[in-house]
């Protein structure tokens, strides 16, 4: 769960294997990031005798040159030399001081363990490799509309940036692109000649420019590109081979068909880069473009390298990957340095706030640093990364440039789609890839149009246009495989995934299924041909949010939404890296060779992220005083819906679980009226409810206190996990116009009842008060999320937050207890969410009831499921008929290893419920159990499959049906007088009388005032005295059967 | 800290002649079952259920609005197999068997023989449920109100410490001043959970649970006045009597709040 792609995965895999025959891990050492427990700079409050508390005021930047910060710095620095100490001989990576306080270092697993005993270590984590994630957006986002943000001044300066400063955490720089030129000609920014643009570097600015290959300060950075340094000590403590196209410098890597460069670029001249830079693509002008702050400073920090990986899934024989310790290395300096905004497009953690780069993240919030993240490529699955209430998390959305062309046929018929094609291509002969193959050619691999291995017939293909279909491989390698084989064109029919216009090495449409299905039907007739038109912007309806962009909920806290917005993610155009030959990236690395700009459409949250960046930027400068989660308010409660994208369930982009609060609006945000701000104390409070051992000092949580629920996060969206009887969340407002003013409320939940207390709210300039949603259920759908909204209105501002709830029980109680005990008790806890008296329905505990022994005949063809729902058994399989009476607590069966007749026989169990639905359970041996809990009356069908072993295989069935009819006063079930909302209540299970070498089984089922059965607990007594059986249990409820 | 105590419970007054002192550690050893007590289910305790340990009663009550037999207000646990707390969590460093308090319960306790007696120390920690990660560093406050001969009352406070290195452990505590002299004809013991803020509720959340253990008890020989003394005798005999002293109890109405 922690890495986005399997890719990443494997990787973090190949370390380790790969970690066993390197000299450097020849003491099977690897990478760790060890936290120290005292606070780093940026957040140092003085609780130290002698030294001077270090952290910023609120609004302030932290002054990392200030003598307190270098007194502190070195008491840090004796702190981290004591405990490095502890491990003497473990080569060091980095030291971290300033948003993090601790060391990298390659450790033994003793020294691990060495660290973890330390009572100055708070913990150990291991290195983890990350990837990147991957312009005409400031028109669509409405920045340059008249009276958009860009036409506003502040203390006469325009809102474009000016003096923001934006650190890009990400894979360096490529310094020739004008994005990133300090001098202008003609209003044309350029890297010589004309006249200077910028002035010095801003005010509070303390970093540096670093020398590296192809990489000299004097020359490459500027007074536009302030600052730029790399951090590769995780990557060489990793162990990987540099390869050809990295530069071990703040240059961003070459690009091209074995590199991975232009990311880092991309995202920098997204948030900051100049306006009006000229776009060239491969020598095609398309326009110019811009950043979102096109005044911001930029100060890059490089913590993506490329190196050489043979087993690359892309088939590059390289990977790219950004190491956490070095980014935790970079954000440390960056906060240090005395940036604004951070950008990090880098996956990170699905579930954790306790992540190294969550963490140091946190200390640039408190450092008053706004932080930018990409929500992750994993969509529409539920994969959202980055999950911490102190950054702002960026889904990725389209906007509204399509570029486009025409695909002609031969038979008139004509088909628009994405497509970034130059040169248009005449009528051409044309063929299904399907009918292009190679002798022996994988059928899938042929319709995919792979390039490796080659699939497509060049004998087939020469001079024709290819329909390929899309998927599995990258889009520009299926027109790659196409342009080796020697065919001129291609039409990429899609896959749902959405069209992409990309720049391909040849002629390309890029149309939806229905068309692609056309078309393909037509190449399939003799003398089919086919005519590809240039590009042409047809425009589109936007925003649409992407597929790729990864959904919520929040796997980490279901009580918090994540993503918190969108921002264009799609065909986004922006500077990037030019594919380069081994020897020009040579000529470039010793200076001798002065490399063109180049420029690529990317898509993916890491094109979102920055967009984000640089809006936050653009408020920065307009509100000085704001703090990052004020900006981020700013951002979401102005948002708009996005268009419907069509997908289905939980996944579909209308959804907060996609877009968050909406799509950003800038020319709002400026202006939002309210915020929902948070900061310190309120990080605090989080972190001691969900990550207390992070907290630091410890007694900050008896200082500041621990939020009492996560849903009462000062958030400006509203996300609550289970409703019980009624859920009061709390919120606090402040008013950041320049006027009094008078708000009413409105919230909306369907399916709930949603009082707003107090409804109206009169704030003066600068006032913070506080109120709260109670919601209730009426009529929602137990474990059905519930979307709508709070609308705070003044006539002249609308502060919306989504508002997402979920009904859930008044009772979670354990659902199994087990023992081992004739006679016992057990205490358990149990959520309580009602106010009244809770009664409970007991049964058992009901001894095993052991069927006859029965022969089959093993037979792995059966299909066990058909012949069950059949209800005739076979030789291989035997259906016994069970009736499930009304008030049954619990349905057990069980077969055992022990119960057959040889040892290793594999039997499987199959439940058909009446319903016709059905439960498997197939493990490897006998060892089977299903389960049901709560089942609905009626007549089921149990069936074991002899599924392979002895020539004749038996087997006896253990089974349970225990029901509220077994109650019996040797198994008692004891509750409290009273239940309360939002506590907890202790309930007692006691039994006795039970004999020795039974297997039994009881159940207790929980009700509420409303006499519902809430949650059911089941007490399984093995007194035979065996080990707990391995097998994977099926627990199977009512509602499941219910379907 | 402040405390409202509201005790509407008409106690008889007893004459007291002075008699010689016995101390007594009751540490709750003696063997709890139906057949030398009135605690169908014990190890676990419920509503108007009594036990006896030493020369004193034990009468576990809940405090609660419609209170009813038969209401989970205790358990006795052995400490050397803490499987009994399944989901709550017990003290961790306390091997014998001790005393636990459950669901906001009360444990009223007096002497057998209605000697009165005074209060020297004890040992507890707060009980918590299945989650004490985020616990305050004063979880509770266990409170002890001694019911004097003349039926006036004295309440003496103790802190309970939350979690340490994730177990919760029981202390030892010593009563002090007045309370520690004052020679009392009842006890009655009641827990209180803390809030982050340091707010403190005995009573309307459940989560007034603590674990009791070791009181040390000096009881003085006492002559109670002849119509009480006959109610004792029957008290000790028969259930008749016991269900008088559960109505008595379910009178009971201890309302109480604490700030810390």
């Amino acid at each position: 769960m922690k890495l986005f792609s399997a890719s990443s995965i494997s990787f973090a895999a190949l370390v380790l294997l790969g970690g066993v025959s390197s000299a450097a891990l020849a003491q099977n050492r690897a990478t760790y990031i060890v936290q120290l427990a005292a606070q780093p700079v940026a957040s140092y409050n003085g609780s130290v005798a002698g030294y001077a508390a270090t952290q910023p005021a609120a609004g302030a930047r932290l002054n990392s040159r200030s003598a307190a910060a270098f007194a502190y710095r070195g008491y840090l620095d004796a702190q981290q030399t004591t405990v490095a100490a502890l491990v003497a001989g473990a080569p060091i990576v980095a030291r971290y001081s300033t948003v993090y306080n601790g060391f990298a270092a390659k450790l033994t697993p003793a020294e691990v363990r060495a660290l973890q005993a330390s009572p100055l270590v708070v913990e150990v984590f291991a290195d983890e490799a990350r990837k990147l994630d991957t312009v005409s957006t400031p028109g669509f986002l409405g920045l340059t509309a008249p009276g958009g943000v860009w036409s506003q001044t502040v203390a006469g300066v325009a809102v474009k940036g000016e003096d923001i400063i934006i650190g890009v955490v990400d894979g360096g720089i490529w310094p020739e692109s004008p994005s990133f030129a300090d001098r202008v000609n003609s209003g044309v920014p350029v890297s010589t000649g004309g006249s200077l643009a910028y002035g010095p570097a801003p005010a509070g600015w303390s970093g540096t420019c670093q020398a590296g290959e192809g990489f000299t300060p004097a020359v490459h950075c500027n007074n536009k590109l302030i600052g730029a340094q790399y951090f590769n000590a995780g990557f060489l403590a990793a162990g990987q081979t540099k390869h050809w196209t990295e530069f071990f410098s703040p240059r961003d890597s070459v690009a091209g068909a074995t590199g991975h460069g232009g990311h880092g670029s991309h995202t920098a001249s997204t948030a900051g880069g100049n306006s009006g830079a000229p776009v060239v693509f491969s020598g095609v002008g398309a326009g110019s473009a811009s950043g979102m702050a096109p005044r911001a400073r930029l100060a890059v920090y490089k913590v993506c390298f490329t190196y050489v990986n043979a087993a690359a899934t892309d088939g590059s024989g390289s990977q790219n990957s950004c190491f956490t310790s070095d980014s935790v290395s970079a954000i440390d300096k960056a906060v240090a340095d005395g940036v604004h905004v951070i950008n990090y497009s880098i996956s990170g953690s699905q579930t954790s706030v306790n992540d190294p780069v969550e963490q140091a993240f946190l200390r640039a919030a408190n450092a008053g640093v706004f932080v930018a993240a990409s929500a992750g490529n994993s969509g529409p699955g539920a994969a959202v990364a980055h999950v911490s209430p102190w950054l702002t998390t960026v889904a990725a959305s389209t906007h509204d440039r399509a570029l486009s062309a025409t695909v002609t046929l031969g038979n008139g018929a004509a088909y628009n789609g994405a497509s970034f094609n130059a040169t248009a291509l005449p009528a051409t002969a044309m063929i299904r890839a399907e009918d292009a193959g190679l002798p022996g050619a994988d059928a899938t691999q042929l319709r995919l149009c792979y390039l490796s291995p080659a699939v497509l017939d060049p004998a087939k293909v020469a001079g024709k246009v290819v329909v390929c279909t899309r998927g599995t491989i990258a889009r520009t390698d299926k027109s790659a495989a196409v342009r080796v084989a020697g065919g001129v064109g291609m039409v990429l029919m899609d896959n749902g995934a959405g069209l992409v216009a990309d720049l391909h090495s040849i002629p390309t449409v890029h149309v939806d299924a229905s068309s692609g299905a056309a078309i393909k039907a037509y190449a399939q007739l003799s003398g089919s041909n086919a005519a590809i038109s240039a590009y042409f912007n047809a425009g589109k309806p936007a925003p649409i949010m992407a597929g790729f962009s990864s959904r919520g909920p929040n796997a980490g806290d279901n009580n918090m939404l994540k993503p918190d917005l969108t921002a264009p993610g799609v065909d986004v155009i922006a500077t990037v890296t030019p594919g380069l030959s081994n020897a020009q990236r040579d000529a470039v690395a010793n200076g001798s060779l002065v490399p063109p700009p180049e420029w690529a459409s990317y898509q993916g949250t890491s094109m979102s992220s920055p967009h984000v960046a640089g809006l936050a930027a653009l408020l920065r400068q307009a509100n000085p005083a704001w703090s990052p989660n004020a900006i981020k308010s700013a951002l979401m409660t102005t948002a708009t819906p996005t268009l419907n994208d069509g997908l289905a369930g939980a996944q579909n982009g209308l959804l907060p679980w996609s877009q968050g609060a909406g799509h950003v609006a800038p020319n709002k945000a400026i202006n939002p009226g309210l915020v929902y701000d948070a900061g310190k104390i309120d990080f605090v409070r989080y972190q001691c409810k969900v990550n207390r051992p992070a907290v630091s000092p410890a007694s900050d949580c008896t200082t500041y206190g621990t939020l009492d629920q996560t849903y009462n996060f000062n958030l400006p969206s509203i996300t609550v996990g289970t409703v019980a009887g009624t859920t009061i969340v709390t919120r606090r407002v402040t008013n950041v116009s320049a006027s009094a003013a008078t708000y009413s409320a409105v919230a909306t939940l369907p399916g709930f009842t949603a009082t707003v207390t107090p409804d109206t709210l009169t704030l003066l300039p600068g006032e913070t008060k506080s109120f709260t949603v109670a919601l209730s259920s009426s009529g929602a759908v137990e474990g059905q999320w519930a979307y709508g909204s709070l609308v705070w209105s003044d006539g002249m501002h609308t502060v919306k937050s989504p508002l997402t709830a979920r009904a859930g029980k008044t009772i979670v109680s354990p659902a199994l207890v087990t023992a081992a005990t004739v006679s016992g008790s057990r205490l358990l806890t149990l959520q309580t969410n009602f106010n009244g008296r809770m009664t409970a329905n007991k049964g058992g505990l009901n001894a095993v009831t052991m069927g006859a022994t029965v022969a089959l005949t093993p037979s792995t063809s059966v299909n066990p499921v058909s012949v069950c729902s059949a209800g005739v058994g076979n030789a291989a399989v035997k259906v016994y008929p069970v009736s499930i009476p009304a008030g049954t607590i619990v349905a057990r069966f069980e077969l055992r290893d022990a119960d057959v007749g040889a040892a290793g026989d594999d039997n499987d169990l199959v439940i058909i419920a009446p319903n016709g639905s059905n439960v498997y359970s197939g493990n490897n041996g006998s060892n089977e159990m299903v389960q049901l809990v709560n089942p609905l009356a009626g007549n089921y069908k149990v069936c074991v499959h002899a599924y392979a072993g002895a020539p004749l295989m038996t087997h006896s069935l253990s089974s349970w049906v225990v029901t509220t009819a077994d109650a019996t006063s040797s198994f008692n079930v004891l509750l409290p007088t009273m239940s309360y909302v939002n506590s907890t209540a202790t309930v007692g299970l006691s039994w006795t009388g039970l004999s020795t070498g039974g297997r039994y089984l009881g159940g207790a089922q929980f009700k509420d005032i409303s006499g519902g059965v809430q949650s059911t607990t089941l007490l399984m007594v093995d007194t035979t005295g065996a080990a707990p059986l391995a097998y994977t249990q099926k627990a199977v409820s009512a509602e499941q059967f219910a379907k | 800290m402040k405390k409202i105590y509201r005790y509407l419970a008409v106690v008889a007054a007893l004459v007291v002649s002075a008699g010689a002192a016995r101390a007594e550690v009751v540490d709750f050893e003696q063997p709890v079952n139906p057949g030398n007590a009135v605690a169908p289910f014990a190890p676990l305790l419920t509503h108007g259920d009594e036990f006896f340990q030493g020369n004193y009663y034990f009468n576990p009550f809940s405090n609660a609005t419609g209170a009813m037999p038969g209401d989970l207000v205790g358990a006795l646990v052995n400490g050397s197999d803490l499987s009994t707390c399944f989901s709550v969590t017990c003290p961790t460093n306390n091997r014998s068997t001790f005393y636990t308090s459950l669901n906001d319960g009360v444990l009223a306790l007096g002497h057998l023989d209605n000697h009165l007696f005074t209060v020297k120390s004890f040992d507890a920690s707060f009980l918590g449920g299945s989650d004490i990660g985020s616990l305050p560093a004063i979880s509770g406050v266990l409170g002890l109100q001694g019911i004097t001969a003349s039926g006036g009352s004295v309440l003496q406070t103790y802190q309970l410490a939350g979690p340490s290195a994730g177990v919760l452990s029981f202390a030892s505590y010593a009563t002090t001043g007045d309370f520690s002299t004052t020679q009392f004809q009842a006890l009655y013991v009641v827990g209180y959970a803390c809030n982050t803020v340091g707010s403190c509720t005995a009573f309307n959340t459940n989560r007034g649970q603590f674990a009791l253990d070791n009181l040390q008890l000096i009881s003085v020989t006492a002559v109670p006045e002849p119509e009480t003394w006959s109610l004792m005798l029957l008290g000790l005999a028969g259930v008749g009597a016991l269900s008088r002293r559960q109505r008595a109890a379910a009178q009971r109405r201890l309302t109480a709040t604490s700030k810390e």
